[in-house]
Order: C-alpha cells, then structure tokens, then sequence
C-alpha cells in the first residue's frame, strides 16, 4: 500500500425534490460531507442499505456525478473541476463497472466493438491491435476470443458481466468502481464474477471501490469497509476489525439483521417496524439516533457526530458519541481489544 | 403422519406436478414432475436460482398460472380435494381463504389506486359475511397485527406512501386476514433492505407460531432457509434435486448443485480465500438434454467417472428416511463398468 490514491473531502451531492404542487421544494443531501481515503491497491467496500448514498458516492468518485460541494483528489491531483484533456485522462485511468449487466451493453453492438470503443476514443494502437487487445481481455475475463462477433443477447447475465468487467478494464485503468456488480446476477454465478474480480484486481494490481449492499459478499472482498448511513459514512475500518467488532450501533443492527448461516444459529428478532427516516426529513443530530438503542437525549439528538478514531484503535473510524466516550472512560473488557 | 392431531399432519400434498409453457422458443415443462408435501404448522422452503421452476410451482398450486402455461399433469391435494379439479369459481373460495400468497414486490401486488384499507376489506367482502363496521375493525386489527404503526391511520394510505417493508406488511395483513392454513410467500423479502428482511422475517415466523399456519417460502438466499426453513425442497431446471429437513441440508448436502450452491455464497464471519463457483450458468428450459440437467456443470461427476449422467436422467431416489436425492452418485443404480 503505497499512500493514497483518491480522496474524497467534504464531498456532498444534493437534490432538489418537489414535494408538492404548493409545498415548494426541498433538499435532499444523498452524500452528506463525506471524507474518504482510498488506498492504492486496496479493495474497500462500501456497504449499506437502500438511499445511505454508496452508489452516488461511487459515481462521483468516477466523474459520472457532479457533486455539489467538496473535493475529490487523484493521484495527489484535485480533478474536482478538470475538463477536456485532463479529464479524458483521468476517465482512461478510472472507470466503473455496472450493476445490470443487460442494459449497460449496446444491444445493436457487436461484443468486440463495444469493449473497443474506449480504445477507440482514446486512439489506442491500430484497428488491428485493438482487436487483439479486445481479443485478450475476453480471454483475461473467462471468455472466448471468438466471442467478440456476437451481440449481447447471446450471453447469460454473467457473460454479460464479464464483459462489462472487460470493458472497463481494457485501458488498463487503475481505478475501478464496481457498483453491485454481482446482485443482479444467480447466486451460482455471483461467485465466479467475484472470484473475477479478486483475481483481476491482484492481477492489475488495481484499486477496486467494490459498492454493495450485501454484507457478506463485502466481508468476502474487501480489505477495509465503509458503512454508509444516509449519505454519511458512520463507520469505516479494516474487514475482520468491522466484522468481528462492529463499534458503531448501526453497523451492529445491520450485521444482527444478516440471516443465520446454519439452523442452529437462529436466534430471535425484533419484528417492530423500525424503517429509516424520510431524506426530505432527516433527524436532527446524529442520522441514526430515532433507530439507535443506545442514544443518549440531548446530546446525539443534537450535536453531528464526527468520524473520530476510538482513542484505542486508530485505525478505525467511528461516528458515534457514545461509543467514542465509552473508548475513553473504560478499557474493552472483551480483553482481546488491542493487538 | 396417521394422526390426526399429530404436529406433522400433512395438510397439502402435491403429486406429480407438470406445468408446460408451449412459447416460440420451443416447449418446456417449467414445473416438470414435482413431488413434496406440506405438514401443519411447519415450512417448506423451495430453493433455486432463476428458472427453476420455484415460483410457477407456487402460481401451479393458486391456480395463477400465466397464459399460455397450464398444468397438464399432477395432483394438488388440500385435505384430500384436487385443488387442480376445482372450478375457477371454487378456487376464488380457496384463494385468500384457505391459501393465500405474497410476493416480491408488494409495491407493484398492491393495487396503486385504492387505499390500503379498502383492498384489505376487499378479502372480507370476498370471505366473509360482516358489516362495514365489523369489516373496518377487523382491517385495523389485521394491520396492527402486522406491527403497522398507527393502523388507524394507514387504512387511508395509498400503496405509494408506504416504505417496501411497510408494504410487505401490508401485503401479509392482508393474506393472513381470513386466516387461512397456508401462506406461499414467493421471495417475500428479496427486494428489502436487510434490516427491514429481519423484521418481516421474524414477522411471519411470529404469525406462523400464533397461528398455526404452514408456510411454502420460497426463496434464492440459503440464509432466509436457514433462518426460516423445517423442511427443503432444492429446485433446479424444473425439477427437485434434493429435498431433506433443514438441519440434514446445511450439514449433509448429497446433490452436487446443492453442495455448488453452499460453496458459492459468501457467509459472514467466515471469510474465505475463494469461494467455489458452480462452472457455467443454468440451462435453457427448451434444450435440455436427455440426462441428468446438472450434468454439464458437475465436477463431481468427472471426479466419480460416471458417464450415465450424460445419458439417463436420474430418479429421485429415498437415500434414508426423510432424505431424497436426484443423482447418480447415490442411486445405486449405476451400471458397474
């Protein structure tokens, strides 16, 4: 892990939404000052449920989503604003793989000319060497060479996902945001396509923003996780640190709801309704505290909880004030807190 | 199972069910020969991946089978009646009464234009002989039985200002209404957040024991089984592959797509270097071929040597009591070469 690779500061994306013929509009903060350090080469997985802004903060990552505010540094450069060349350049080195492997392939195109065309647009060797490179990818994706005639139709969901792998990679980027590549596809096929993916990312030596929703294929892929809570990140750690011991509340309630592994592993839930807030909405304080069980009145009700490391474990970020002041007061009686 | 009053008591059961779709494709059996029975009180949980035939299995037994599928072989046995000899006009009656079913997507199940509380009502109009008022208590006891906040309330709600989770509520309100004795929950919490799936999950688990309702869930996600599951019936091109109680299934797995299918989900808390991919995807419907429908995908065929996968298709077979399997491996039946 050689440094940072991207960085992300206060980044923020906002909406405006109507509410209503004479109710005016309202602001929907999707990415709430986000800060983020990605590191060369790592796989970080940014997980969370439906509206916590994973996939807007991935699409600004990559330059597809302008955000409102904030700074995204790569490579020690800010692009936040670049343009024309330099932007083209930053779009050779970053790219994003799909969730939907059938509507991000041209269906009138040829599988060789779609995974082409970013060769292509940034004039890559001759046509002869674009068809090779194309050629190899397909090969380096599990494919066949001769597949490049045929037409996106001909292919399963999971084809289809390799090649959405392939053409994302073809400009040997060093950058990838796979935004749910697997949740569309059977669950016998999801495996290869993140075995892919672990392989390639090794291979390339990539650095690899794997955005889900699904706990266990993050755990099964990352290296470090951000846990994302209505557009703000609430808990951000290595993998076995977050998984063996989550610290912020949410990021336990949302690993208490991952169904038992075996039958003897049931355990009894809580069947109570307890839904996230409207965004149009959003609590005052700290964004969990109406769900959270351990919330304290008049303060986590009132004052944002920064993401702070716990003082005993710097390498975790937390954004939760209670247990950042238990950190203080008292000493992990787990007894294997520190290593 | 001879006892009337017995835990185990069989409450539907289904023989040799054979739904066919006849489409420009070719012609295919969605449901080809589907055997298993449903005890009360308990749950069956189908699993399969697309196109396995789980979901026109459930529609197979509701009589909701899309044009131009029909049925064209088996028995569906509801306390000994053939719900497939039934009139439209019967199942009407045994629809929503006697079985009722939720799906996927309760946004789009729920009618967008008429409140919450009057599609609830619609089912006691239907079912049942009670006056409005009667009718306006019993649609805010079934939503408060499903922990909808403020049920009083939500009857004025429109589909569109429900969350997912509250929806699905919604949807089980109104199945579970005329308490009927079986639910069919079709992949009841496959497009919910993982928090809210805990809290419908446990939902109906609550509902079921209070109740005594059975349940046929069916479902992708071998974690809902675990959590939810007494017995397993494993689904794959149509056909069951595996079927066996629910602690037999997680320990000792006999199909080689049911072992792929453990080997290839990432489980929490035990992450593993590589998961083990089934090779290849699932087979198209109108090309099976003669043998067995996993062959093309089993490894441990090719590590076994067997070449009759590729020619007979298999039987299931009784390994031990309880315990059913389709495959050569443990038919006993290969021809010694």
């Amino acid at each position: 892990m050689s440094g940072v690779i991207m960085r992300a500061s206060a980044l923020t994306k906002e909406y405006q939404v109507r509410r209503g013929a004479l109710k005016g509009t309202a602001t929907v903060k999707a990415v709430n000052g986000v800060n983020l350090d990605i590191r060369r080469g790592e796989t970080i997985g940014l997980v969370g449920e439906s509206g916590c802004g994973k996939t807007t903060l991935g699409r600004m990552l990559v330059k597809l989503l302008e955000p409102t505010s904030g700074k995204i540094e790569f490579d020690g450069k800010d692009v936040t604003n670049v343009r024309g060349r330099e932007l083209k350049e930053f779009r050779r080195r970053v790219q994003i793989v799909f969730q939907d492997p059938f509507s991000s392939l041209d269906p009138r195109a040829r599988i060789g000319d779609s995974m082409a065309e970013p060769l292509l647009h940034h004039g890559v060797g001759d046509k002869d060497e674009r068809q090779e490179r194309v050629a190899k990818m397909l090969e380096m994706v599990g494919l066949h060479r001769s597949h490049a005639t045929r037409f996106p139709h001909e292919f399963s969901g999971g084809q289809r996902q390799r090649i959405g792998i392939g053409r994302a990679l073809i400009l040997r980027p060093d950058f990838v945001v796979a935004d749910e590549p697997v949740s569309a596809l059977d669950v016998s096929v999801q495996a290869q396509i993140l075995n892919l993916l672990a392989d390639l990312q090794q291979e390339l030596s990539l650095t690899l923003v794997f955005v889900a929703h699904n706990l266990a294929v993050v755990e099964h892929i990352s290296d470090r996780v951000a846990v994302m809570y209505l557009g703000r990140i609430v808990e951000l750690a290595e993998r076995s640190e977050l998984f063996s011991r989550p610290t912020h509340p949410y990021t336990e309630m949302l690993l208490d709801a991952v169904p038992a592994s075996h039958p003897r592993n049931r355990r009894p839930r809580a069947p109570e309704a307890s839904e996230l807030p409207s965004p149009l909405d959003p609590p005052a304080g700290c964004l969990f505290h109406p769900r959270c069980p351990i919330f304290e009145a008049g303060f986590c009700d009132e004052v944002v909880p920064p993401l702070h490391p716990p003082p005993s474990e710097p390498s975790r970020l937390v954004a939760c004030h209670v247990r950042i002041r238990e950190g203080q007061t008292r000493t992990f009686d787990e007894g294997e807190s520190q290593k | 199972m001879s006892e009337a009053h017995d835990d185990g008591r069989v409450l539907l059961e289904i023989k040799g069910l054979t739904t066919a779709f006849s489409l420009a494709e070719g012609d295919f059996n969605a449901v080809d020969n589907v055997s298993f029975s449903v005890k009360e009180g308990r749950t069956l949980s189908l699993v399969g991946e697309s196109g396995s035939g789980k979901s026109m299995t459930a529609l197979s037994v509701m009589g909701l089978v899309p044009s131009p599928g029909k049925v064209v072989a088996g028995e569906v046995l509801l306390d000994g009646r053939n719900l497939l000899d039934m009139s439209a006009r019967e199942m009407r009656k045994i629809r929503g009464a006697e079985i009722s079913m939720i799906f996927q997507q309760p946004t789009s199940a729920l009618n967008p234009t008429y409140r919450v509380g009057t599609q609830i009502r619609e089912v006691f109009k239907l079912h049942r002989d009670w006056t409005r008022q009667v009718e306006t208590e019993k649609v805010i006891a079934a939503l408060r039985a499903v922990g909808m906040p403020d049920p009083e309330a939500r009857l004025r709600a429109y589909p569109h200002e429900l969350s997912g989770g509250m929806a699905q509520r919604v949807m089980i309100a109104m199945a579970l209404a005329c308490e009927p004795r079986i639910l069919i929950a079709d992949e009841p919490t496959t497009a919910l957040d993982v928090t809210i799936q805990s809290q419908i999950l446990e939902l109906i688990r609550e509902l079921q024991s209070s109740s005594d309702t059975s349940v046929i869930l069916i479902t992708h996600d071998l974690g809902v089984v675990a959590e939810m599951a007494d017995e397993v019936a494993v689904m794959y091109a149509g056909e069951i592959v595996e079927t066996t109680d629910v602690e037999t299934l997680f320990d000792e797995p006999l199909h080689p797509y049911t072992k792929g299918l453990m080997g290839s989900v990432p489980v929490l808390g035990d992450p593993r270097p590589r998961l083990e991919a089934i090779p290849g995807t699932v087979p198209n419907l109108t090309e099976l071929s003669v043998g067995c429908r996993f062959a093309s995908r089993c490894q441990a065929r090719i590590e076994a040597g067997l070449t009759v996968c590729q020619t007979h298709h298999p039987e299931l077979v009784e390994v031990r009591p309880g315990h059913a399997v389709r495959c050569w491996l443990y038919s006993g039946q290969e021809v010694a070469e």
